[in-house]
């Protein structure tokens, strides 16, 4: 589970496929903006001052602070797939 | 009479539904003990009885982050609350269901009947087929607008059809049971004695809420020790329990919207309006246009208000007798009410532009932009609209932190606000930087003053800032900090949400503000013209005399007569009491008295530095500079008003809370005198010491 990454580790314009959400404070709010398992997400804007991202998933935008990402596991998507 | 609770998602469009519904029938205030806004109304029904209905803030699940969403669940949780719902109205996005759908499961947990509104019918087309929806909840389930007329009576139709047939009024309620564990069931039927699913669930709820949720206030210890005792997995438990509501949903979402899964992407126009450069530059333009809204737009109406106070009041002074009463009300009430009024303009000018920026999406992309560098100032991406609101005046900078979530973020944007130099200053500025600087040219294209204006206004935001650094530093938080923030899509705005929220926050402003205002300005009217009786009248008759010696008109001897009055007030007593402690700030009891009297509004400071000067009121610019030139220091060489003097004045009025009104606002907003109190010392303490220093240095 270490080395596993995270949405954090997403660059501006990178997908990926959301595994499963850390279970600390934040994990409810998030599944509840729909930041689901299973679900495709991308990493859409960098904030102007740093710190945070803004992470589109299907159809709608949630902006997230970089410590928020990091309770996102993810799995990149697969290259070879596109 | 009935309760009616509308819930849903954040921007799902409840308020909106609140306002057609209601229409103008209703009442801003506040959730007892907390400032988040609450809206009530009545509705008549087509069979013409009355009900309650009430706006609950948007909540995502009845897992709580925020203080708004706890008095979500507070509410739905506590039979014996006031609020208690009998029905429940769930307004949904449709374009969102997925999402909006959650919390529905939630409260369907809970037993109540519920109406569907899948709202925002617009965006989707009308065509959208809601049976699969129907089928799915069991409840009545309708399309709508709440941005036309069309769909009122259709919702206004099926809420009274619960009314008025209560034998069909279990086709509102559907029991989904959640699948507990026999450990679970358990668990949770410890809580309370009944075991029915509906308590089985509101004994979930107050195992994962026992340390704050109302219901469990009387068995708080209790519920802890099963909490321990059973290794209740607070955590573990919420996401296990949103996961299945989400299994049960997506297919659901997915049969009504085949089409709906799109690949992750964001629109062009957010692209440019989030861009790392051109997002900020492009939000300091829109600021730009409102702070110069309030301050040109604003400056007619308040021109008229203040003319027509004075109208108003050379009106009852020709008419009313000479008496004390007449005085107290022309100079004490009518004064104290045109001090309120006068900021209406500018409330409502802000409100209104902060409202359309709300309503339409744009103000969470801006909060998503500044939220990292507000955040080490211990604020909030919001807050920055508060900061530069201020630079036009604290109150509606004030009244705007409401959006603030965070309590701590949100009191530490109150707190400074005022730091930063508002436009009442102005005058203030204008009259003293003419002894600091003469009017000349600094490498051939800078004006002097201009460049000592810019530095008030600098010092005002580094002294904001700094502040805000330091009582990031000492207040404790209560609640955990976090952004998670949904950006919607951009929407445009209602004309009739945006006309009420504008109307809203200047009525609430003109109600408990405007008390504290008159209440302080009656008292300052009071000391500037009472003072001790024999005193006052010695002053009279020696005003009099000197006048009749130097063969002064009419005009002349009234003014001279202020003068010598001023001079033995109450105020005038305070500003010689204090005249020892502002001495060390280069300022004698005159300024002193200019000080006290301006603490009705900076701009006062003027109106008593020509009274004072025994300048008759309509000639105060060019004059009151030419006597303030020519005064001087006890020494009676030295002019009074050097550089050392003004700058020092200057600096006093950047950072000191010369300004009853702001105290008035914060003390509404936060609920408690606690605050402004500590606002008005520690920019006092700031003004002093800083005043201090700056003549030590000069001097
Ligand atoms: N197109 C469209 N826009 C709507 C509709 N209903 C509301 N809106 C808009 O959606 C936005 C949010 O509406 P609000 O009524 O403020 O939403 P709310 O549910 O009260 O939001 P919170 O108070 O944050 O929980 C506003 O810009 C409304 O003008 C609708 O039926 N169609
Ligand atoms: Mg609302």
């Amino acid at each position: 589970m270490e080395n596993k990454p995270t949405a954090l580790s997403l660059n501006k314009g990178q997908s990926a496929t959301i595994d499963f959400i850390e279970s600390n404070e934040f994990s409810s709010r998030l599944l509840s903006l729909g930041i689901v398992p299973g679900k495709k997400c991308k990493i859409v804007g960098l904030a102007p001052f740093g710190g945070a991202k803004i992470m589109a998933l299907e159809n709608h935008l949630i902006a997230l602070r970089d410590e928020e990402l990091s309770s996102v596991y993810i799995t990149l998507e697969n290259r070879s797939a596109l | 009479m009935k309760n009616i609770a509308l819930v849903g998602n954040p921007n799902s469009g409840k308020s909106t539904l609140f306002n057609l519904l209601t229409g103008l029938r209703q009442k801003v205030s506040n959730f007892p003990g907390v400032t988040v806004e609450k809206k009530t109304g009545t509705i008549t029904l087509t069979n013409g009885e009355k009900v309650n209905l009430i706006d609950l803030p948007g909540t995502y699940s009845l897992f709580p982050n925020s203080g708004e969403e706890k008095i979500v669940v507070n509410i739905l949780t506590n039979p014996t609350d006031e609020w208690y719902p009998d029905l429940i109205v769930y307004v949904a996005d449709v374009t969102q269901l997925e999402r909006h759908l959650l919390l529905a499961l939630q409260i369907q947990q809970l037993g109540f009947p519920m109406i569907f509104v899948a709202n925002m019918s617009d965006l989707t087309g009308k065509n959208t087929d809601i049976k699969p929806l129907q089928e799915f909840l069991h409840i009545p389930v309708l399309l709508s607008t709440a941005t036309s007329k069309n769909d009122l009576e259709n919702i206004k139709e099926h809420i009274t059809a619960f009314f008025s047939a209560p034998v069909n009024q279990k086709e509102f309620i559907f029991e989904r049971a959640l699948p507990f564990s026999e450990a679970e069931i358990s668990t949770f039927s410890e809580v309370s004695e009944n075991s029915s699913q509906r308590s089985l669930y509101q004994n979930k709820l107050l195992l994962h809420h026992y340390h704050w949720i109302k219901a469990g206030e009387t068995r708080r210890s209790e519920i802890e020790s099963l909490v321990k005792s059973r290794s209740f997995r607070n955590m573990d438990s919420q996401v296990k329990e949103i996961m299945y509501l989400y299994d049960q949903l997506l297919p659901v979402v997915k049969k009504l919207n085949p089409e709906y899964q799109q690949a992750p992407e964001m629109s062009g126009i957010d692209v440019v309006l989030t861009h790392r450069w051109l997002g900020p530059i492009i939000f300091f333009g829109i600021m730009l246009f409102v702070f110069q809204s309030i301050y040109t737009w604003a400056t007619y109406p308040m021109d008229w208000i203040e003319s027509g106070f004075t109208v108003l009041s050379q009106w009852f002074s020709g008419w009313l007798p000479e008496h004390f009463m007449s005085s107290l009300f022309i100079n004490g009430i009518l004064a104290g009410l045109g001090g309120v009024l006068v900021f209406v303009p500018q409330i409502a000018i802000l409100f209104l532009l902060i409202t359309l920026l709300e309503e339409s999406g744009y103000m969470s992309r801006a909060v998503y932009m500044f939220d990292h560098i507000m955040q080490k100032f211990g604020m909030n991406g919001r807050s920055i609209v508060s900061l530069i609101s201020s630079g036009a005046c604290a109150i509606p900078a004030i009244m705007a932190t409401r959006t603030i979530q965070n309590p701590k973020e949100r009191l530490i944007t109150i707190m400074v606000s005022p730091l930063i130099s508002c436009s009442a200053r102005l005058p203030v500025y204008a009259i003293l930087v003419g002894f600091v600087v003469p009017d000349v040219r600094v490498w051939g294209f800078l004006n002097a003053p201009g460049l000592v204006f810019m530095g008030l206004y600098l010092l005002g935001i580094v002294a904001a800032l700094g502040s805000a650094f330091v009582f990031s530093k000492i207040l404790k938080s209560g609640e955990s900090s976090f952004l998670m923030l949904e950006l919607p899509s951009y929407k445009k705005p209602d004309w009739n949400n945006v006309w009420i929220t504008t109307k809203d926050k200047v009525m609430s402003f003109v109600r408990e503000a405007g008390k504290i205002i008159l209440i302080i300005s009656v008292i300052l009217w009071v000391m500037s013209t009472y003072g001790p009786e024999q005193k006052m009248i010695q002053a009279r008759t020696e005003a009099i005399n000197l006048a009749q010696s130097q063969n002064l008109n009419e005009e002349e001897t009234q003014t001279l007569i202020s003068q010598k009055q001023l001079e033995s007030s109450w105020a005038g007593m305070v500003g010689k009491f204090i005249e020892p402690a502002i001495e060390p700030l280069g300022y004698d009891w005159k300024i002193g008295i200019a000080l006290i009297t301006s603490f009705a509004a900076r701009e006062v400071f003027v109106g008593t530095m020509a009274t004072i000067y025994s300048i008759a009121q309509d000639d105060e610019g060019t004059t009151l500079r030419e006597k303030m030139k020519n005064e001087k220091k006890q020494d009676g060489i030295k002019p009074m008003y050097d550089v050392a003097t003004a700058l020092s004045l200057l600096v006093f009025y950047v950072f000191a809370l010369q300004c009853m009104s702001t105290l008035a606002v914060t003390k509404k907003e936060t609920g408690s005198w606690k605050w402004p109190v500590l606002q008005f010392s520690f920019m006092g303490v700031l003004a002093y010491v800083g005043a201090w220093a700056v003549y030590h240095i000069f001097s």
